[in-house]
């Protein structure tokens, strides 16, 4: 065990969350100062005495970097940003909880706000609601120019070739997929808050409409609006906090090429995917004190069914290429499963926030209060988009 | 470098078609294109080809090479049969087989359309050939067709 000084010496001590729909008839804005609100409520803290913000600097609407200003929050102290959309959403919590761990700030918030619903687009550019692919430019300057003209036009049509060429080289089946897809939707039907909360059965996946074969309507996440937010603390003050702290306890990167390079996904000397995913789960688990079989749940970003699949694998929770099967005999579904994954119903079910709602989950099962609850839930893993430089994190109970 | 930016004319089948716009890194490979040639850069230090274009080999980290012409032919790696078209550019052109092309040079990977393929023909490890798509002024783009028929 490769155990790092800051480990254990932070932890999210406030949660908060709009309500999530495909159409709030609000701006980003507007929902993330409602969250981040809240979570600093829940957190028993005032907004004067955040001193730290994490954000993401990916498609927003101008105003992440200045939301202290705006919201009025406390003489700031520490700043961080994080690249990618989904895989950002542990990166900028866990560049957060370093920050706070270091000494360089006592209270941290972290938070994302979509507005990704149709009804919910104010403007003709990318980022103005909606879309961003639905919005594109007439001409492309960035590596889109080598994906979109030529018919991948958006991250599913990336996602079905990343997909086929597994299920070719694996045997992973459509009932795999479909394994991942009944599960979150079972874990959504239990949630209130979740969009998405009819049954859905194996039967209902593999004939639901395909959109970019092999992957089909129930293989896609939901596009939705909402936000939500944490508050990161000392480990001094979280013990005394309202509620029970969740340690940020293990946390690391990796570079994984990102969907909209798949000219690298398959090279197999550079950034070879196989060998880099891989080393991911394996440093996240030298600084860990729990074993594989500690692990209470697994937060996956579940943009596609597939690459909840292969989040399993590289974290090591199966061998490469047995994922497909690790999905059988309902092993996702909480509370008896082998490992329940995203027990909120994920982005599939719940809403589509980049993957932050799975940290609010992940708070959640900790605390004891999620609507799928882990008996005895001590350690869960967080993992962001394998589609994009991919980092994961541990929390734990304390 | 020319300079572009202007959307293709309305009147123009390729109209509402989003299109590269060409930079100080790719220019070159766009303009061989436009004469239908398949060039790519090849490290002069380690001789690795390299897709898409970029100032330093990530194999030996040299930055000098050379536009080279590769042989255009390769086989479909992976690919999606995309069957909702999400720019209405591809309203009428689904359902859409598009590869994830590996050219028989080595280690290079390329996406493109494969055309006058029935979708339901589609193989991973189909041999194909690139062939170029005049879609605007300044623009070719290599596609693929079939290459064992």
């Amino acid at each position: 065990m490769t155990k790092l000084w800051w480990q254990d010496r932070a932890a999210i001590t406030g949660i908060g969350q709009t309500e999530y729909s495909r159409g709030l008839d609000r701006s980003e804005w507007d929902m993330a100062a409602e969250a981040i609100f809240k979570a600093i409520d829940d957190a028993g803290l005032k907004p004067e005495e955040i001193d730290g913000l994490s954000t993401y600097n990916l498609q927003h609407e101008g105003f992440n970097n200045y939301m202290h200003q705006l919201l009025g929050l406390g003489n700031m102290s520490y700043y961080v940003s994080q690249p990618h959309g989904g895989g950002g959403y542990a990166s900028t919590l866990a560049h957060g909880a370093l920050g706070v761990a270091s000494g360089h700030c006592n209270h941290l918030v972290a938070f994302r706000a979509r507005a990704r619903g149709r009804k919910s687009i104010f403007g003709p550019g990318m980022n103005e609601g909606g879309r961003p692919w639905e919005k594109v430019e007439p001409r492309l300057p960035t590596g889109w120019q080598y994906h979109v003209p030529f018919g991948l036009q958006s991250p599913v049509q990336e996602a079905a070739t990343i997909t086929r060429r597994y299920m070719h080289d694996y045997g992973w089946t459509e009932d795999h997929l479909g394994n991942v897809a009944v599960a979150l939707r079972t874990h959504g039907s239990r949630n209130p808050n979740a969009v998405m909360r009819a049954p859905m059965t194996l039967e209902d996946h593999n004939s639901s409409r395909m959109i970019s074969d092999p992957l089909r309507l129930l293989d896609c996440c939901i596009e939705t609006d909402g936000a939500c937010a944490v508050v990161v603390s000392t480990m001094d003050y979280a013990k005394s906090a309202p509620h029970p702290p969740a340690v940020f306890h293990a946390f690391t990167q990796s570079n994984q090429p990102a969907h909209y390079q798949l000219t690298e996904w398959w090279h197999s000397k550079r950034w070879n995917r196989e060998v880099t995913g891989a080393n991911l789960g394996k440093r996240l688990f030298a600084q860990s004190d729990f074993k594989h079989d500690d692990i209470s749940a697994l937060m996956v970003y579940d943009h596609f069914t597939s690459f909840a699949i292969l989040s399993i694998e590289d974290l090591g929770f199966c061998g490469r290429g047995e994922g497909g099967a690790f999905t059988e005999g309902g092993a996702l579904i909480a509370p008896d499963g082998r490992l329940p994954l995203n027990t909120h119903g994920g982005q599939h079910s719940e809403a589509f926030i980049h993957g932050f709602n799975n940290v609010i989950e992940a708070v959640r099962q900790i605390r004891g209060v999620s609507t799928s609850q882990v008996p005895d839930a001590r350690a869960v893993v967080v993992i962001e988009a394998l589609t994009d430089p991919c980092g994961a994190f541990i929390l734990r109970s304390n | 470098m020319t300079q572009t930016g202007k959307p293709e004319t309305r009147f123009s089948p390729y109209a509402g078609l989003p299109l590269p716009q060409p930079s100080w890194d790719n220019y070159k490979f766009w303009e061989y294109c436009k004469a239908h040639e398949l060039r790519l850069q090849k490290c002069s230090g380690c001789g690795e080809l390299r897709y898409y274009p970029r100032p330093a080999c990530p194999e030996c980290h040299s930055m000098e090479f050379e536009w080279t012409k590769v042989s255009g032919k390769g086989t479909v790696y992976s690919y999606t049969i995309a069957h909702h078209p999400v720019l209405p550019f591809f309203a009428d052109k689904v359902p859409l087989p598009v590869g994830v092309i590996k050219l028989d040079e080595g280690e290079v990977y390329m996406v493109g359309r494969l055309m006058d393929v029935d979708p339901g023909d589609v193989k991973i490890g189909m041999p194909v050939q690139v062939m170029f798509e005049d879609v605007a002024e300044d623009i070719t783009l290599p596609q693929w067709r079939r290459a064992d028929d």
